[in-house]
């Protein structure tokens, strides 16, 4: 029967696959675009960190410089400090001034002389004097912006002094960074403090990936870390959402595979059950044009049956009748006012004779009649066992001793046990009449399997009968003998026939004239008893 | 060579033979007659089938046929006598307990010269036999050798 397709697993497992070859997709074009973002993100903050360090350098070795200048020269030169500063500063804008401390730790000078006022000059009377140029910071003053301070030791042994800066770091990183890397957030930390910031980065999480972070070391211990972060306007113009697009795209598509495979599976069952059921169907053709034939078969059984029989009673049963009526005539002729001698004997005999034949044909008659009306049982039966059985009823009725019996092996069938008990009866019975007067009479029982049939034979060594007359044999009221030579009806053999074509199988005779017949009957295996 | 025989009586049933050889003798058909008792037999009494036993072929002047017959029917013993030159114009009387109209017609059709059925004659048993030989015989005129009645 057809079974409507539930199973989803078909479609679930390409939805599954399909959605997974979609995000792999999705995910590489994500992490190619990430990779491509990071390595110039990657490269733009070595530019920086190149620059801000280039910067730095720079300006610490102007100060060496003007410290070195400073060393040779000596003394108070006003004028050379003046313009060695201005220089200074004018090449180094974010520097806000310069110093000039003594060993003593007492600010000699200050370029601009605004700057006295800084505190932090005023702390370094007695502080130790460090040995090698030093930064402090970074600062924050209240509402300003970050600063770093600078030591730098000056002068020969022992009578030295110290050069001390103050450079502003929002200038400083400003002029260099302000340009650079547009697009990026920009950040510079010294420790925690942010001492340059530039830009906004976006605020989408997703940007975490690109922010790459270099660290700058301008001198022992100052290291500043340059961040970069895509701002919201670069992430925008750089995500495109093709990728996006991309993944639902595949993400649909193979919804959509899914469901075709799932319609083509329902489409092809049903296909397959169409199949089937025309299969069935023809099937079913072929076992009703069976039925057919064989209801055909038994209703031409039937049709000649009925004709055999209209020939009986208008022949065969007329024939007995006739010979009553015409010896009797005959004996009433003959023997008018007379006692019957042993010729009106005769003549009785054979009105008895006849009368016993009349009888003998209403009973094969009857019993063909039987042979194809009654409902079959069908059981196991041992045929062996049957003819053993049959072999004595029918020698006993006949009153025929003189014959031998042999039964092979013959394979178990299923079947009617009364009726093939008389298909026995008959071929028995046929076996002693067409025998008689033979020697070494011997009917035989064998059997085997023939394909899909079971084939038993029933052999004798009588006379036989010539094999041109086959056709004939199992025909209603059929003899290939005269009445008067061997007794019978010519309904055995028919009868023999109905029932065995009842049972489904055939019935066929082979002889040689002098050796002895041969009759077959074939019962279909499919009523096998194993 | 052939022998002369006035009857050939194709019949199996022997009550209806000795009915019948007693209606001709007591009707005064003094004639040989021939009786075979099934249909290959009236073959090979007529030349038309080879045995062993006929060395000199029947012609009858009448044929008495029974249809239904051992081995060979009768309409097959009919057709076979028609069929072959020498017997060809052999009158056939059909004798039969059928009176079916199909099987009057297929006599006929195979070249019957008369059809009688079976009965108890009230005038004796076989009298109707008996006078049918008797016309054959005597009053009618049969064509000549090897043509057709």
């Amino acid at each position: 029967m057809y079974r409507r397709e539930r199973g989803l697993w078909l479609p679930a497992g390409i939805v599954l696959i399909g959605w997974a070859l979609s995000l792999a997709t999705w995910w590489s074009l994500i992490s190619e675009r990430r990779q491509a973002i990071v390595q110039s993100t990657d490269e733009l903050a070595a530019e920086s960190r190149q620059l801000v360090a280039k910067a730095v350098e720079s300006q610490l070795a102007a100060l060496d410089e003007l410290a070195r200048v400073w060393t040779v020269v000596g003394a108070d030169p006003s004028d050379h400090w003046q313009a060695g500063v201005g220089l200074l500063r004018r090449s180094f804008p974010s520097v806000d001034y310069v110093a000039w401390v003594q060993p003593g730790g007492e600010v000699d000078r200050v370029s601009p002389a605004s700057a006295r006022s800084d505190p932090w000059l005023s702390t370094l009377a007695g502080a130790p004097s460090p040995s090698d140029a030093t930064f402090i910071g970074p600062e924050r003053e209240a509402g300003g912006s970050p600063s770093l301070r600078l030591l730098l030791p000056v002068g020969r042994e022992g009578e030295g002094g110290l050069l001390a800066a103050r450079i502003d770091l929002e200038s400083q990183l400003g002029g260099i960074l302000r340009g650079m890397s547009p697009g990026y957030a920009l950040r510079v930390y010294w420790g925690d403090e942010v001492i340059f910031s530039r830009g906004e980065p976006s605020t989408n999480s997703w940007q975490e990936w690109w922010r790459v972070e270099r660290s700058v070391e301008l001198a022992p211990g100052l290291v500043w870390q340059v961040t970069h972060r895509p701002t919201d306007e670069l992430a925008t113009s750089l995500l495109t959402p093709i990728p996006h697009y991309l993944l639902a795209s595949g993400l649909a598509l193979w919804l959509i595979l899914a469901a075709l495979a799932h319609q083509l599976r329902i489409t092809l069952s049903q296909s397959r059950f169409l199949a089937a059921t025309n299969r069935a169907l023809e099937e079913r053709g072929d076992e009703l044009g069976r039925a057919v034939d064989q209801r055909t078969r038994e209703l031409e059984d039937v049709v000649s049956e009925l004709r055999a029989f209209n020939q009986t009673v208008s022949h065969d049963l007329r024939s007995p009748l006739g010979a009553v009526l015409n010896f009797t005539a005959i004996l009433e002729e003959d023997y008018r006012g007379r006692v019957l001698d042993a010729e009106g004997m005769e003549i009785l005999g054979r009105i008895r004779r006849s009368a016993i034949r009349a009888a003998r044909l209403l009973e094969g008659v009857l019993h063909l009649s039987r042979a194809g009306r009654v409902a079959l049982d069908i059981a196991p039966v041992d045929l062996g066992a049957l003819a053993r059985e049959i072999f004595v009823q029918v020698r006993v009725a006949e009153d025929d001793d003189d014959v031998e019996l042999v039964v092979g092996d013959v394979p178990a069938v299923a079947g009617d046990r009364d009726l093939l008990g008389d298909v026995l009866v008959n071929l028995f019975t046929n076996a002693l009449k067409y025998s008689r007067g033979c020697e070494k009479r011997r009917i035989t029982v064998a059997g085997r399997i023939d394909g899909d049939d079971c084939v038993f034979e029933v052999a004798d060594t009588g006379r036989g009968f010539d094999m041109r007359f086959k056709d004939k044999l199992f025909g209603t009221f059929e003899r290939l003998e005269a009445e008067h030579d061997v007794e019978g009806t010519g309904v055995g053999l028919a009868i023999v026939h109905r029932i065995v074509r009842r049972h489904g199988g055939r019935v066929w005779a082979q002889s040689e004239p002098g050796i002895g017949a041969r009759f077959f009957f074939s019962l279909p295996r499919t009523q096998d008893a194993s | 060579m052939t022998r002369g025989a006035a009857i050939l009586l194709v019949e199996d049933d022997r009550d209806e033979v000795d009915v019948a050889l007693r209606a001709l003798r007591l009707a005064g058909v003094d004639v040989p007659i021939e009786v075979a008792r099934d249909g290959q037999a009236a073959l090979a009494l007529l030349g038309l089938e080879p045995d062993p036993f006929v060395t000199t072929p029947v012609r009858p002047s009448v044929v008495f046929l029974d249809l239904k017959l051992p081995r060979v029917d009768g309409w097959e013993v009919l057709r076979r006598l028609r069929d072959h030159p020498e017997t060809a114009s052999v009158p056939v009387v059909i004798v039969s307990s059928s009176d079916e109209r199909d099987d009057v017609r297929r006599s006929y059709a195979l070249g019957a010269n008369s059809f009688l059925v079976k009965r108890f004659d009230e005038q004796g048993p076989g009298r109707y036999l008996a006078e049918a030989a008797r016309y054959w015989l005597e009053l009618n005129h049969p064509p000549p050798r090897g043509e057709r009645a």
